[in-house]
């Protein structure tokens, strides 16, 4: 009886989740939004599983988050999946999370309905190079067969630090420059060419709308600072990455549409507040005229 | 189909602006006082301001609000330790109008050097970064670099004068446990959008026509060398991102950074003052009050809030 009552609770709790979604994508959607995924070890330790459990667990929840940014309309999607700094950690650990990448990649090529019927194309960023030869292998595959998807993008950021990414930048902005400058023009290098060259760029992704945190820390942690330092709005969230879902999500997107509306001209104005209470009435008169419909009805 | 979900969607926002309100109303513990034993102090604060959203006020009275804030900053910092602050605006305000901002902190009288470089005084040697074995770009390629970052010195101040004659016992402790802060010297740098992202394609373009350098790629540390070097803008440990505009701080809004320099983030703990008190209505003509500078309970509450921090460097 508790099983029933749990899956139709469920149903009706995704379905309202769903039918939410609808209704956010009514109004103004972020182009691209980011995420660090941090506490998955936290979580593992508060509920005494292994490290590697929490690992997993938080990619159920990047699954999750993935899906309802896709439904959203989000065009663009970057995740913090593994540092350059945190090749410090424990060779067992990196071991694990270096399996977990190249498990999850694999799968995702095999069984890539979610990536097919959104249309996602894969993007690795970072210095790939520094990643075990099996995972380099998996990445390739992985971004070879989502190559021609155009509708949206997934940047997995792994092994990625946004100095790093900077200092490339800069390096191939001044090879752009030293081979331009041998016909003689003398052009200066502006902050427009390195944004150019920013890993996020190279991969088609639009500018960064959002960044969100999980776990209660409050820092960048070298990942996204150049795109990040202007009109980003920053979330910092206390719920560790496994745990998260649709209700952290929630508020974001609100306060991102008030951002957008407020732009747009007025903001909160006497207008807004008369149209708001216009549609409200509008929506009342509707349900009470279709309950009394139904009712006359029977 | 599309106008029912809109509406919708105006209800959600409704529903959420009254969560919102509830919100607001809730009381926040009071922060410690300044002196206040914290686990952990910030070595180098940021004060970002902005005045976002309001552009009916005048950019004196904008101007005026970001020195109170910067004066009881500074007033702070000596109280509790800090002696390396860093002050930005997007803007460029500040940077601009540099020696309100000296005046106002009493700094000994120095003129602002009329060339490209637009520093006030050099710095007391920064200790020595994490630069392993780089080479050193040629003097003569960096000091053509305009980093655009002013630094103020203020020099130990007095012990302060204030003495009562009722409680002097008291009093004297007190000064006596917090004097050797107050006379600590406070390095300011102040900084503003175009310290950032410009500076580091300058820095790029000085690289490129380095003869020396094109012999190998650009590493991190050259690129760190420059930016955060002597007439640069080293990294701080704390922000403290402070909205001057009365009209930011009627209903909730997200953290944003306003074009800080980049580079310089890595990091940095934030601390986003988002009171918000929706008690003047948005569409009240009568809402024009003055921007506010930034209060003492914003500034202890922030310092709460790094001493809980933890940090464990990506292990």
């Amino acid at each position: 009886m508790a099983d029933l009552l749990n899956s139709a609770y469920d149903s009706v709790s995704s379905t309202f989740r769903r039918g939410l979604i609808k209704v956010l994508a009514a109004g103004p959607v972020p182009q691209h939004v980011a995420f660090v995924m941090d506490g998955n070890r936290r979580y593992a330790r508060q509920r005494n599983m292994a490290i590697k459990e929490g690992h997993t667990n938080g990619f159920y929840a990047l699954q999750q988050i993935l899906e309802i940014c896709l439904l959203l309309g989000v065009k663009c999607v970057t995740v913090f999946a593994f540092s350059i700094e945190n090749f410090k950690r424990s060779e067992e650990e990196v071991g694990a999370l270096m399996e977990l990448a190249e498990t999850k990649l694999l799968e995702l090529t095999k069984h890539g309905e979610m990536l097919d019927q959104h249309g996602v194309r894969l993007n690795v960023l970072g210095r790939i190079e520094m990643l075990p030869e099996n995972v380099q292998k998996s990445v390739r595959v992985a971004q070879e067969v989502t190559k021609n998807n155009s509708k949206s993008i997934l940047n997995l950021c792994m092994p990625y630090t946004s100095r790093d990414e900077i200092t490339t930048a800069v390096e191939l902005a001044i090879q752009e420059k030293v081979a331009s400058s041998l016909d003689g023009t003398e052009h200066p290098i502006t902050e427009a060419d390195i944004e150019r060259y920013m890993m996020t760029t190279l991969g088609g992704s639009p500018p960064l709308d959002i960044l969100i945190r999980s776990s209660g820390v409050k820092r960048l942690s070298d990942f996204l600072m150049w795109q990040a330092s202007e009109n980003v709005q920053l979330h910092f969230t206390p719920t560790y990455w496994p745990d998260i879902g649709f209700w952290d999500l929630l508020p974001v997107i609100l306060d991102y549409q008030v951002k957008v509306w407020t732009q747009q001209g007025g903001g909160w104005g006497s207008d807004r507040w008369v149209s708001l209470g216009i549609e409200c009435v509008a929506l009342v008169v509707t349900v009470t005229l279709f309950a009394s419909l139904a009712r006359l009805r029977t | 189909m599309l106008f029912l979900l809109r509406s919708l969607l105006h209800v959600l926002h409704f529903f959420y602006y009254l969560l919102t309100l509830i919100a607001s109303w809730k009381s926040r513990p009071q922060p410690h006082e300044l002196s206040y034993p914290r686990k952990q102090l910030p070595r180098h604060l940021a004060l970002l301001l902005a005045s976002d959203g309001d552009e009916s006020t005048s950019g004196d009275v904008t101007l005026e609000c970001f020195l109170e804030s910067i004066q009881r900053t500074v007033g702070w910092c000596r109280e509790v330790g800090i002696r390396k602050l860093t002050v930005y605006d997007r803007e460029g305000f500040l940077s601009t109008n540099i020696e309100q901002v000296s005046q106002r902190l009493s700094v000994p009288a120095q003129l602002p050097q009329e060339d490209e470089i637009s520093e006030i005084e050099y710095p007391l040697t920064p200790p020595p970064s994490d630069v392993s074995d780089s080479r050193p770009l040629s003097p003569v390629n960096l000091s053509s670099l305009d980093l655009d970052v002013s630094i103020l010195e203020i020099p130990a101040a007095p012990p302060s004068k204030q003495e009562s004659i009722g409680g002097v016992k008291h009093r004297r402790k007190t000064l006596l446990s917090s004097e050797k802060h107050n006379t600590d010297e406070i390095t300011i740098h102040v900084v503003s959008r175009s310290s950032g992202k410009p500076v580091v394609a300058r820095a790029a373009h000085v690289m490129a026509n380095d003869q020396k350098r094109q012999q190998r790629r650009v590493a991190i540390q050259d690129l760190n060398a420059i930016l955060e070097g002597d007439r640069g803008l080293p990294s701080p440990d704390f922000m403290i991102v402070y909205n001057t505009s009365p009209s930011s701080h009627r209903r909730k809004r997200p953290l944003e950074l306003y074009g800080f320099p980049p580079w310089q983030i890595t990091l940095t703990e934030f601390h986003y003052c988002n009171e918000y008190s929706p008690l003047s209505w948005p569409w009240a003509g009568l809402s024009s009050r003055k921007p506010e500078p930034l209060n003492e309970i914003n500034f202890r509450r922030g310092l709460d809030e790094f001493s809980e921090a933890q940090m464990r460097f990506g292990k």
